[in-house]
């Protein structure tokens, strides 16, 4: 942990002084004011942070709430609400909130308010998917106006990455008890308040005043505009009616970036494509088809043929978590090996290859992988069968673990416990490949609640060498989050975890 | 006349009613629920967390508590919540539909201000080059898909006219002109397909037409092409194309769902899109419901033109 610390502070030192001397241009003093366009292409469903499921909700909440901490553009935690923050002991977390921090509605942030909203995601009766990323906890103790003490029941070495999640968000008890929740009223302390917002077509936000980062946000007003069309999005880059946009689209993306007065930007997300199985339908239950498998997909081609290159290979961790993830190369299925696969197949029992089913579904870019998949996998002698399913019908399937295998986008947080224990461990509530190993469970067990970085170092990356190994998904690739920008727009910072919240330090320069 | 409307409104009702309970099934029969949609593959669903959501949703009671409950909502004007915005639905609908009625309007406007001139051109000059560019181009314009047709339109115009393009959305009572600008592709997009038809029976009606022995009494008397066609023809060949027209206005108004995903406009072919997509109950089924009577309504109106139009055709 220390060693971590240092590490991050050598980071911060880096960082700042990289900053300072590369963007003299932003600290020379935009034009204040202004109103900065973004197209994106989802609408959110519901705006309760703490009830939130979907990505485009939460991104909303980014711009609205704060959290306690946050990442920044280097995936390292930094302060938001809280200025400082101690860790005495393992369980023990004290957070110092900033002053003078106020509510949309003008009521000062205070520490209760912090407990509450903890507690609010903590109840089951809000029904929240953050839940899951909270320890039990002794107490949530108020210690004084600005401070505030969480004591765990046990340790949770992700408990701090967990709390800058976008669910995390810290509300004010008085509205969601007069509103019922937050689904309607949207009051936080974030750089931006809602003004209004008209589904399927935009949302205006507009500057808080009294935001405590001074001098931000750089806008008086953000409108968020919602395109689904990716060409349509383009064109309204193109046409001056978008400052900026959020892309995935791979063709589109490639047109974008060739467009000379637009500027497009990308970083690997924290996020995994993985084609899985489900180790109860024979012949996947046998970890060496499935390494055949493994060894039979080239997964740099496929993010060619699929994504056209838009994705970096990876390993069971995200890229993206730096810290963490081993290198591809290191791993398991660097290479496609054909000739490997075919003897795994034989020494299975299947020297004339098997035959499963994908179950998949035209969005979110499944079929295109499953179908590269399907032609990369004939060359080993394993067949497989596409089932196309319409989105509500696969997640059903999937709810009900009713598949052969899948190719899924699979997101969990920003720490490797998030992303691994959820997935694989054999009481993971996401566990839909129904895994069960124990020499895994052990491990995932341990870095659950180890503090110290290197040891927790040394678990994990056991813990992904033996996912490799007992394989009961490969990890595909990264995808990669894209924003493209017009030239003039300033001030831009793309973070891994995609989280909005530097949109408060953009701004158009006209 | 007016009994006819009325008895014909009163066959509404049972159609609405048979309309309104087999939406309610289909929606809750087809694979995948809201509640599942709602939370996603990536997130723990507990049960106590299942139970609160169909709490939330006002999914907790029997099936049929639920489709009175509607109704009763539905009869007193209270259409219900969206699962997906938290708005009252006929607050959603109000908003979207006259922007999809303005869509459909103009893209009429636009289909019969092209199929019109160009179909009696083509009748009139039947068998000559002239005829044969029309009717190559109705060709044409019956086969270029509509979402191909708007997405080439979009690339083309950000690359060479990016006037209006994309722009935010203004209800046209708030400002005309910037609407019409935002109008004007979608709703040529729409017009395109809908004019190749509306061509086609122009044309075949007029030639019908023209071949009867009122009009070579016409001519014979010595009147004016101009006068043969534009009076007397015209005004019988229109008949069968205001049935084409009015079946083709149901058609646009529940058609415009990739057209307004493409341009990004708040209309009601969006609404039900991502309704669907999430299983937003109540939405789905007021919109059905809407849309059911839409077209029955329209198929009244247009027997009621048939009369006003020809004086032969009465209901009594």
């Amino acid at each position: 942990m220390k060693a971590a610390r240092t590490r991050r502070c050598l980071w911060l030192v880096v960082v700042l002084l990289l900053s300072v001397s590369l963007v003299p241009a932003s600290k020379a003093g935009p034009a204040p004011g202004g109103t900065l366009t973004i197209g994106v292409p989802g609408e959110p469903v519901g705006m309760d942070p703490h009830i939130a499921t979907v990505l485009s909700s939460l991104r909303r909440a980014d711009l609205i709430y704060n959290r306690l901490v946050r990442f920044n553009d280097k995936m390292e935690i930094v302060p938001d609400l809280a200025m400082s923050w101690e860790i005495p002991d393992s369980r023990t977390y004290i957070f110092r909130l900033h002053r003078g921090v106020k509510f949309h509605n003008g009521r000062d942030l205070v520490a209760d308010d912090v407990k509450y909203s903890i507690e609010r995601i903590a109840d089951p009766a809000t029904a929240s998917p953050a839940r899951a990323w909270l320890p039990p906890f002794e107490y949530i103790k108020v210690v004084d106006r600005n401070t505030v003490e969480f004591k765990l029941k046990h340790q949770l070495a992700s408990f701090l990455s967990n709390l800058a999640l976008s669910n995390m968000a810290i509300v004010p008890k008085e509205e969601v008890e007069r509103h019922g929740n937050l689904h309607r009223v949207a009051i936080g302390t974030g750089p931006f308040m809602l003004e209004r917002w008209v589904p399927d077509d935009h949302m205006r936000l507009v500057r808080n005043p009294n935001y405590f980062r001074s001098g931000f946000p750089r806008v008086d007003t953000l409108i968020i505009r919602v395109i689904p069309d990716e060409a349509s999005l383009l064109a309204g880059l193109r046409a001056r009616t978008l400052d900026m946009a959020h892309l995935s689209e791979p063709a589109v993306v490639d047109l974008a970036a060739k467009d000379r007065d637009l500027v497009t930007t990308q970083t690997p997300l924290i996020m995994l494509r993985t084609f899985g199985f489900n180790a109860t339908r024979p012949p996947l239950t046998d970890a060496r088809v499935r390494q055949a498998i493994g060894w039979a997909i080239d997964r740099q081609r496929l993010v060619e043929l699929a994504e056209r290159g838009h994705g970096r290979v990876s390993g069971p961790i995200p890229i993206a978590i730096r810290e963490w993830a081993l290198p591809v190369g290191s791993l398991p299925y660097a290479r496609k090996d054909v000739a490997r696969a075919k003897r795994l197949l034989t020494e299975a029992g299947f020297p004339r290859g098997v035959t499963f089913k994908i179950v998949t579904s035209p969005g979110f870019r499944l079929l295109p992988i499953a179908e590269v998949i399907q032609e990369q996998l004939k060359e080993s002698g394993i067949t497989v069968e596409l089932e196309v399913l319409e989105w509500g019908a696969w997640i059903t399937r999937w709810v009900r673990r009713d598949f052969d295998s899948m190719v899924e986008l699979r997101t969990g947080g920003l720490d490797p416990d998030g992303f691994l224990y959820r997935m694989l461990h054999s009481a993971g509530p996401v566990n839909n490949f129904l895994f069960k190993d124990s020499d895994l469970d052990r491990l995932l067990d341990r870095g659950r609640v180890i503090v110290d970085f290197d040891r927790r170092k040394t678990t994990y990356d056991e813990a992904q060498r033996l996912i490799m190994e007992k394989a009961p998904f490969i990890p595909l690739y990264s995808p990669l989050d894209t924003w493209s920008l017009r030239r003039d727009v300033r001030g831009f910072r793309l973070i891994s975890s995609a989280q909005y919240y530097y949109l408060e330090e953009t701004w158009p320069e006209r | 006349m007016l009994r006819y409307v009325a008895s014909r409104l009163l066959a509404l009702v049972p159609v609405l009613v048979g309309v309104s309970i087999l939406v309610f099934l289909l929606m809750r029969l087809i694979p995948g629920d809201a509640i599942e949609l709602f939370v996603g593959t990536q997130i723990e669903l507990t049960q106590e967390q299942r139970r609160e959501l169909e709490r939330i949703f006002g999914m907790d009671i029997p099936v049929h508590q639920q489709y009175l409950s509607w109704v009763g909502g539905l009869l007193q004007g209270d259409l219900g919540t969206s699962l997906r915005t938290g708005k009252a639905v006929g607050e959603e609908i109000a908003r979207r539909l006259p922007v999809s009625a303005e869509l459909a309007a103009l893209a009429m406007v636009m289909a019969l201000g092209i199929a019109l001139p160009l179909g009696v051109l083509s009748a009139v000059r039947r068998g000559t080059r002239v005829d044969a560019a029309v009717r190559v181009g109705g060709l044409i314009g019956l086969s270029l898909p509509g979402f191909w047709l708007a997405t080439m339109l979009v690339l083309l115009f950000s690359r060479f006219l990016p006037i209006g393009l994309v722009d935010r959305f203004v209800p046209l009572s708030e400002d005309p002109l910037h609407n019409l600008k935002i109008m004007l592709l979608p709703s040529l997009s729409l017009a395109v397909a809908v004019a190749a038809v509306l061509m086609r029976y122009v044309r075949s009606s007029l030639l019908e037409v023209l071949g009867q022995d009122y009009i070579r009494t016409a001519r014979s008397k010595g009147l004016r092409d101009a006068v043969v066609v534009g009076k007397h023809a015209l005004k019988n060949a229109i008949i069968p194309v205001i049935t084409v027209l009015g079946i083709y206005f149901g058609y646009l108004l529940g058609g415009t769902v990739v057209v307004e995903e493409i341009f990004a406009i708040p209309g009601m072919g969006r609404l039900m899109l991502y309704a669907i997509y999430q299983r937003d109950y109540p939405i789905v089924q007021t919109l059905v419901l809407l849309s059911a009577l839409t077209f029955v309504v329209i198929n009244l109106m247009v027997d009621v033109m048939y009369a006003l139009v020809d004086p032969r055709i009465r209901y009594d």
